[in-house]
């Protein structure tokens, strides 16, 4: 069979061979860190600081009769009575301590967000760069081109 | 009616005008040179007038009821979207699917009262209401696959089983049909080429229209982002922007359109022959029936990658290039612009397309063995 003068099929793989695609940035990375504001142990946190709740049911008890629920309630109240300046700051203190962990988690989930939107910020300059590098390079292209097309000037000697 | 002749009976809903309906035509018009034809016509309630082809063939109109082929269509893209498996589609999701596509029961019936010795039936979308009519005659299915999806919906469906041929326009879609229905041998699918008119590039020439020394053939809408960017990248050459669908052209140079005006098909063959390239940016379509066209006035084609039946032409041909993206379709009309791979893909492609595509004895003769069994 007769070779044929042109293969469009050789000409195809050459042009994909050569074929420069406009930039593009390598694909954004799946972002690994949930946000600190979701952390079930935050949760628990918020649901489980304030311990007075427990000691809510010993002091609305009903105290029982005779001897034994006097002595019963005598010592409850010797007891909670005795504790609770220690309960109190020891409430404060929890309060202030998952007050803290949640301004930090906040803080966290800032941080990272102002990082991702920054780094949006400059794959979107990069991708924007590379364009109008691009562009640049075609219109110079086309320069060169229509000056071969015209022919050499007079004053190329 | 002539005593002896066999009877073929064309059932269609594709019998105005686009690729579809010259196929269809072609095809009767093949059977007519030794069969008596009569073309059943499913029509939507506001169907297509009676076109001049009717009066060529006996034609029976039959209303076919509530078709909504455009929201199959979208229902279909939608469920299959991102390459979805057509097989997964539930049972109760397909027959909504086949009930947008109508229904055109008095198919039957005409049947019934021609009782034709052949029935091909052209296209798919439509349930023709034919069980049991179709009973001891030879039956042909006139597949039409424009693409995998409708044609992976149809084998779904079954609609590629229970048929005595399957007739094909051109290589692709054979291939299409032979994988896709599982069938391997020769004998069912039949690929009887498109039987094209020879188009005519000579004339007074469009050159003083265009304006131009050398100019494109780009065969899309006018305000597609593809012209727009070759515009841009070639704004030294002018492109002349057909719509064959709408018979309107438009030359673009840069950022300017400066020309706007009907266009006739001889004139689009006149452009086209004078042109350095023809650029198909269309989606697939059937009948890649400009790619051709365009080969046979020796003219080399640039075509999309996923363009099917154009891709595989320009392939076959040896006479066009194919393109993934816009900087491979700039880089392909660059080449173009060297006039040495021009001028032989051209020559190449005159060859190939005038011996396969525009040969009216070949296509009577496929026609009639694979409808009739005898040519």
């Amino acid at each position: 069979m007769e070779q044929p003068d042109v293969a469009a099929s050789s000409i195809v793989g050459e042009i994909r061979a050569r074929v420069r695609r406009p930039w593009a940035p390598s694909p954004r990375p799946d972002p690994l860190l949930s946000p600190m504001t979701a952390d079930p142990n935050l949760g628990y946190l918020h649901r489980h600081w304030e311990l007075r709740k427990t000691l809510e049911p010993a002091r609305q008890r009903v105290p029982a009769g005779g001897v034994r629920g006097a002595v019963k309630v005598a010592f409850n109240r010797l007891n909670l009575g005795s504790l609770a300046p220690y309960l109190d700051e020891e409430q404060e203190l929890l309060a202030h301590l998952v007050r803290l962990v949640d301004a930090l988690a906040h803080r966290c989930d800032a941080i990272v967000a102002a990082q991702a939107a920054e780094i949006d910020s400059l794959r979107a300059d990069l991708v924007e760069l590379a364009a109008r590098i691009e562009a640049a390079q075609v219109e110079a292209a086309q320069v060169e081109a229509a000056q071969v097309e015209a022919g050499p000037s007079a004053d190329d000697g | 009616m002539a005593e002896g002749r066999l009877r073929t009976t064309v059932v269609t809903t594709e019998w105005s005008g686009g690729a579809e309906g010259y196929l269809v035509r072609r095809v009767a018009a093949a059977l007519a040179m030794s069969a008596e034809v009569t073309v059943v016509v499913a029509d939507g309630h506001r169907g297509p007038a009676a076109s001049c082809a009717d009066g060529a063939f006996e034609v029976i109109r039959v209303p076919s009821q509530a078709p909504e082929l455009r929201r199959a269509r979208l229902l279909q893209e939608a469920l299959t979207v991102g390459g979805g498996d057509v097989t997964a589609i539930p049972g109760p999701v397909r027959a909504e699917l086949r009930r947008l596509g109508g229904s055109a029961p008095g198919v039957g019936q005409v049947l019934r009262s021609a009782a034709p010795d052949a029935v091909v039936v052209a296209g798919h979308r439509h349930e023709m209401a034919m069980p049991g009519v179709m009973q001891g005659r030879r039956t042909c299915l006139l597949a039409l696959a424009v693409d995998d999806l409708a044609l992976a919906l149809s084998v779904a469906e079954g609609v590629g089983d229970g048929w005595d041929t399957i007739l094909a326009t051109n290589s692709y879609e054979a291939d299409l049909l032979r994988s896709s229905l599982g069938r391997s041998g020769p004998a069912l699918v039949h690929n009887l080429g498109s039987c094209l008119e020879r188009p005519s590039g000579d004339g007074p020439g469009p050159a003083g229209w265009v304006g131009e020394r050398s100019w494109l053939v780009a065969l899309d809408d006018p305000g597609s982002a593809a012209v727009a960017y070759l515009a841009l990248r070639f704004p030294a050459l002018a492109m002349v922007v057909v719509d064959p669908g709408a018979g309107a052209a438009v030359v673009v140079r840069g950022r300017h359109r400066r020309v706007e005006a009907p266009i006739s098909r001889r004139w689009m063959w006149e452009l086209m022959a004078g042109a350095v390239a023809t650029l198909d940016l269309r989606p697939a379509q059937v009948l890649p029936r400009e790619v051709l066209e365009s080969l046979m006035l020796g003219t080399p084609v640039v075509v999309a990658a996923a363009s099917g039946a154009a891709r595989r032409c320009a392939e076959e041909a040896n006479a066009g290039l194919w393109y993934r993206d816009p900087p491979e379709l700039a880089a392909c009309v660059a080449r173009m612009l060297d006039r040495h791979s021009r001028d032989a893909l051209g020559a190449q492609g005159r060859c190939w397309a005038t011996a396969a595509h525009a040969n009216q004895d070949t296509f009577v003769r496929a026609t009639r063995m694979a409808v009739l069994g005898h040519s």
